[in-house]
């Protein structure tokens, strides 16, 4: 079962992603801040990380440049996603909120390993 | 041993001394005490309070020797003025404290008995001013619980740019994952006073989507609030929200409703509601849609 890092400080969507992704036959872990995310990925492998941009303590971006470079990474925020514009990194994707959690899914299908 | 009342200097003299002078003398008159038993249970000596009666000194200031005075005669301290200039320059906060305490009968005492966990030395120099009143919203609850009322009653107790100013200074230290422990109090606190019912019934996050929703539609109506300004940049602009859900969120503020009732109307499950109503979810064709429209008489038109 594919394993997937979702950390985002709004913790009513967090329920919503964590809800979906299980649905979608995947085991969660979740982080409401950059820093408990931070912590979990030091304590496990992970095949995805679904970040959002601003977050409490350690920022998204911050917390982009700790994961492994072979990890893939969708960020779901709004208009912090600006500050992303430059990066560039293999497996790196981007979803504007609000998001379509259609959408959602057929990103991370598309970012998981095959 | 000369009675109090004895001590009076003459009328002419005694229009240039404190009114509490007069109060002094008639209270020792009236409970039959004598100046040495006054320095007894004051503290002072006799020779000063008789300097005092004389009006050879100014009437004390202190705030603990008027206290003791009115004590000892059996007095409102407030009755003496210079008590009364005392708690002008009381700070707000502890003015509206001693205000509720002596408004829900808790005596000061009560008070410290009922907040342990601060020294009762540092309790009473709050109470009296000594010190600025404690600006840590945890402090704020303890004296709020112990004197029966809001939070919110005192003006200090507003701690959204505070929060966000800690939350920022944890941010800063944030490198060893260690800490995640301490940061993950820090921001339970921050979550708890987002979600803390206020006085209205409301949430902070109700406040602030009505707040949003009123500057939109109704500017004129919905001032500027520095407050929510601020909190604004947590939301998404109004104009990135999806059409339908600022039809459904208009509709909800105008009939007075909150995510969570509305939640509960509809049936549907409250975090996507409120992730909704937070921009972050499009409201997509559905049952929930149908629900919230027929609930809300929205047309999809």
């Amino acid at each position: 079962m594919p394993r997937i890092l979702v950390a985002d400080d709004d913790k009513h969507f967090l329920a919503v992603l964590e809800r979906v992704l299980a649905a979608a036959g995947h085991e969660v872990h979740r982080a409401t801040n950059g820093a408990e995310a931070l912590t979990l990925v030091e304590r496990r492998a992970f095949d995805l990380a679904v970040l959002d941009v601003a977050m409490p303590f350690v920022t998204g971006d911050e917390l982009m440049a700790r994961l492994p470079a072979s990890l893939p990474v969708l960020f779901v925020s709004g208009r912090d996603l600006d500050r992303l514009d430059g990066i560039e990194r293999p497996g790196l994707h981007r979803l504007r909120k609000p998001i379509d959690l259609d959408e959602l899914i057929a990103a991370v299908d598309a970012l998981l390993p095959a | 041993m000369k009675r109090a009342e004895s001590s009076s200097s003459s009328p002419v003299a005694e229009l240039a001394l404190s009114p509490s002078v007069a109060l002094l003398k008639q209270a020792l008159a009236e409970k039959g005490l004598r100046q040495q038993e006054l320095a007894n249970r004051t503290g002072l000596s006799k020779d000063h309070v008789s300097r005092i009666l004389l009006g050879k000194v100014p009437f004390p200031k202190s705030r603990d020797t008027l206290l003791s005075l009115a004590k000892a005669l059996d007095l409102d301290p407030l009755l003496f003025l210079e008590y009364r200039k005392q708690l002008a320059v009381l700070p707000e906060s502890t003015r509206r404290l001693t205000a509720q305490l002596k408004a829900k009968g808790i005596s000061q005492q009560a008070f410290i008995k009922r907040v342990p966990r601060y020294s009762e030395g540092h309790l009473q120099l709050i109470l009296r001013g000594g010190t600025p009143f404690p600006r840590d919203p945890e402090v704020i609850e303890h004296f709020a619980a112990a004197a029966e009322t809001s939070p919110y009653l005192f003006p200090e107790y507003l701690p959204l740019g505070e929060w966000r100013d800690r939350v920022r200074a944890a941010a800063a230290l944030a490198l060893d994952p260690a800490d995640v422990g301490v940061f993950m109090h820090l921001w339970g606190k921050m979550e708890r006073h987002f979600e803390q019912l206020e006085p209205s019934g409301e949430t902070f996050e109700d406040r602030l989507l009505r707040y949003m929703v009123g500057r939109a539609v109704a500017p004129e109506l919905t001032p500027l609030d520095p407050e929510f300004e601020e909190a604004r940049g947590y939301l998404p602009p109004w104009e990135h929200y999806q059409r339908e859900v600022r039809l459904v969120l208009e509709r909800m503020v105008e009939r007075g409703l909150t995510v969570s009732a509305l939640a509960s109307a509809v049936g549907g499950e409250e975090a996507t509601l409120h992730a909704i109503a937070n921009g972050q979810l499009k409201l997509k064709d559905g049952a929930l849609k149908e629900k919230l429209y027929r609930l809300l008489d929205l047309t999809n038109a």
